[in-house]
């Protein structure tokens, strides 16, 4: 059995909306390592939040998510920060490339955090845009890509500082079917080849479909498939 | 970073632009306005004192003192620190020259001017002024009509101001007192002088200045006004762009969060780009400023190019940059990555609530056994907000047990646990929350 590189321990998460609903309700689940995992459920169940939570983009109200035995609650703001420019790739369903940079260098931004060399840092930008199959749309800014190339290039930004793991938050949600052909085989084949980590947050089981493991979420709580 | 700072200036140029050229106006009109106010000090410094000397000091009384020569009881230690000099009686009279200020001498007097019954001693800007010198006359109005007076002295202005003076034996009531320091400091004599005069103007060689300035204060106070109402100008023009910046790459600066940016290091990339407009503008003013005063000193002005007024002027716009960042930038490191992308309310105040804020009798012995309460805030019994822990649950100091939002979520009011323990009060009406030290019941589940 894979060991987890992710755990969670009795996470809840509630938004006020004139009442409190809970989006994430006392979840404990682990990630396997080197492993494709599914988050799946239907719209409002608490998938994007959770994600959130596993991200370190927000805090839970109570509970705790486990890196690598390294326990979200005990840092701080800066050290979930580091966390996440070290150990974490981000995909989102609308990519969130920043408007203003080219491909290359949304794709060289992570690695200005972590203290790259601008040449070692280009170098690898330009290897990992070639592998998503953009090689020659390097200096487009992403109003010029397609939805698709967009992802891609999402995709290679999350895999710049070669992450523990990778969190994808309906990444096909956006794209026409050839496009969501194009990104789950890029997650399948980072995966087989570099034994990279993703956890897809889906409501499409088809998605789901390429996972080694599954859970899924309905009303806030989360259960795992095998 | 510096490649995004980069990109964000120039991709709204037009805005950063229009900025700059406020803030280089802005610098540039203080610059010029601040010299031409120096100006006015240093000419009305020279008209009012024309250079008292330095150990003189001049009493100006008003009426109801009048005629109080007499000093007071020396009470410190040492020597009087005054002598007195001289005194005057200070008028308008009508000449030929027109109305001028003069300044009738006792005959007794001890300044030593040598003035003749039929003499005056004149100014030397009444002397330059028409051309006047020493055995020239000059008629005055006196009760039996006009009378003509030999000029005998010229004198600088120094002791009587540019006034006529004139010798009177019948000068009993005096306005103006003149004394030399004699020892001591010059504060010590001061202070005496300020003892005897409770209500006067006591000028000495040091204070003219500051005189001259509080006066030219007064005289342009709706200018300064206008520089402070221009400032707030710029201080709110600046703010506005700042905050419509931050709203407009708030998706930007949470991509940019979630991939790791720390929260300094999000306010250096707003700092950055915010503070290059101030930047070049200020240089820019700067610059304008200097010209435009080389073009008035070419045109005539009698104008002083001071580095202090330049430093003024760039300081003085300069709270407005810190302002303009610092709102936006605070906002930035309120808000958590979530706030960002999904546009949820940054809330302004977050508050931390882990004690009772004022005393419960009923609870005392419960305190005295080393439990600890937090309340919440309870509106007619109903808490408005999240409550995540309930009565025997296990706590950890500082663990989040309820949450509450007003305003729409702007301020938002954490209840945190008061100590490690276990919950062993909850009273739901009062919104009570009792913890009891059990650290040992902690250990497993928290391993």
């Amino acid at each position: 059995m894979t060991e987890a590189i992710m755990r969670t321990e009795r996470l809840n998460k509630a938004f006020s909306l004139g009442e409190t609903i809970y989006a994430v309700s006392d979840v404990s689940l682990s990630i396997p390592g080197g492993r494709i995992t599914a988050i799946v459920g239907p719209s409002g169940c608490g998938k994007s939040t959770l994600l959130s939570l596993l991200g370190g983009l927000d805090r839970p109200m109570s509970g705790d998510v486990f890196l690598e035995n390294q326990s979200y609650r005990s840092l701080s703001e800066d050290g979930l920060a580091l966390l996440r420019r070290r150990k974490l790739g981000y995909v989102f369903q609308f990519f969130n490339l920043i408007p203003h940079l080219t491909a290359l260098e949304n794709v060289m931004l992570p690695m200005s955090f972590i203290g790259v060399k601008r040449s070692d840092a280009k170098a690898r930008a330009t290897d990992l845009l070639e592998r998503v199959g953009l090689g020659k749309r390097l200096s487009h800014v992403p109003l010029q890509l397609s939805g698709g190339e967009q992802q891609r290039v999402a995709i290679a930004r999350a895999l710049a500082n070669s992450p523990a793991l990778i969190l994808a938050d309906e990444p096909t949600g956006n794209l026409d079917s050839k496009s969501r052909n194009d990104v789950l085989n890029l997650f399948e084949k980072f995966n087989q080849e570099n034994g990279q980590t993703f956890v897809l947050i889906t409501h499409d089981d088809s998605v789901a479909a390429i996972a080694h493991k599954t859970i899924r979420m309905s009303d806030g709580q989360a259960v795992e498939d095998q | 970073m510096m490649q995004l700072t980069w990109r964000f200036f120039k991709k709204s140029w037009r805005v950063q632009l229009a900025i700059t050229g406020l803030f280089a106006v802005s610098v540039t009109l203080l610059i010029v306005y601040g010299t031409y106010l120096e100006r006015e000090g240093r000419l009305l410094h020279l008209k009012m004192l024309g250079g008292l000397p330095h150990d003189l000091i001049r009493v100006q009384v008003r009426a109801e003192q009048e005629g109080a020569t007499s000093l007071r009881r020396y009470q410190g230690a040492g020597e009087v620190p005054v002598v007195h000099v001289g005194s005057w009686r200070v008028e308008v009279v009508q000449t030929n020259y027109g109305n001028l200020p003069t300044a009738v001498i006792a005959e007794d007097t001890g300044l030593d001017l040598h003035l003749e019954p039929g003499e005056v001693s004149i100014p030397q800007v009444m002397s330059t002024e028409h051309s006047l010198s020493v055995g020239d006359q000059i008629r005055i109005k006196t009760t039996n009509g006009f009378e003509s007076l030999l000029v005998a002295q010229i004198h600088d202005g120094a002791v009587f101001g540019n006034r006529l003076v004139l010798s009177d034996s019948s000068n009993s009531m005096s306005s103006v007192f003149l004394y030399r320091r004699q020892a001591g400091s010059l504060s010590d004599a001061l202070a005496y002088l300020r003892r005897t005069y409770s209500v006067a103007e006591i000028d000495h060689a040091g204070s003219a200045q500051s005189s001259a300035q509080k006066i030219v204060s007064a005289v342009y106070s709706p200018g300064q006004r206008a520089r402070f109402e221009a400032i707030g100008f710029v201080t709110i023009a600046f703010l506005t762009v700042t905050l419509f910046g931050f709203l407009e790459k708030r998706k930007v600066l949470a991509v940019v969060k979630a991939l790791g940016l720390r929260t300094r290091e999000l306010v250096a990339l707003i700092a950055g780009e915010a503070v290059l407009p101030p930047l070049f503008g200020s240089i820019l003013g700067c610059a304008m400023g200097y010209g435009a005063l080389q073009w008035l000193i070419a045109s005539g002005q009698e104008f002083t190019i001071a580095t202090g007024v330049f430093a003024v002027a760039v300081a003085s716009i300069w709270p407005a940059v810190v302002i303009g960042i610092a709102i936006p930038s605070r906002f930035t490191q309120v808000a958590t990555v979530n706030q960002l992308l999904f546009e949820r309310p940054i809330p302004l105040h977050t508050a931390i609530v882990k004690e009772l804020p004022r005393r419960y009798a009923g609870l005392d012995v419960q305190i005295a056994q080393g439990a600890r309460f937090v309340k919440l805030a309870m509106d007619q019994g109903q808490f408005d907000g999240f409550v995540f822990r309930g009565l025997n649950d296990y706590v950890k100091q500082g663990e989040v047990l309820a949450v509450e939002e007003r305003w729409w979520g702007m301020q938002v009011i954490e209840y945190h646990a008061p100590q490690t323990g276990q919950i062993t009060v909850f009273e739901q009406e009062m919104g009570l929350f009792g913890v009891a030290p059990e650290p040992r019941a902690l250990e497993p589940k928290y391993r």
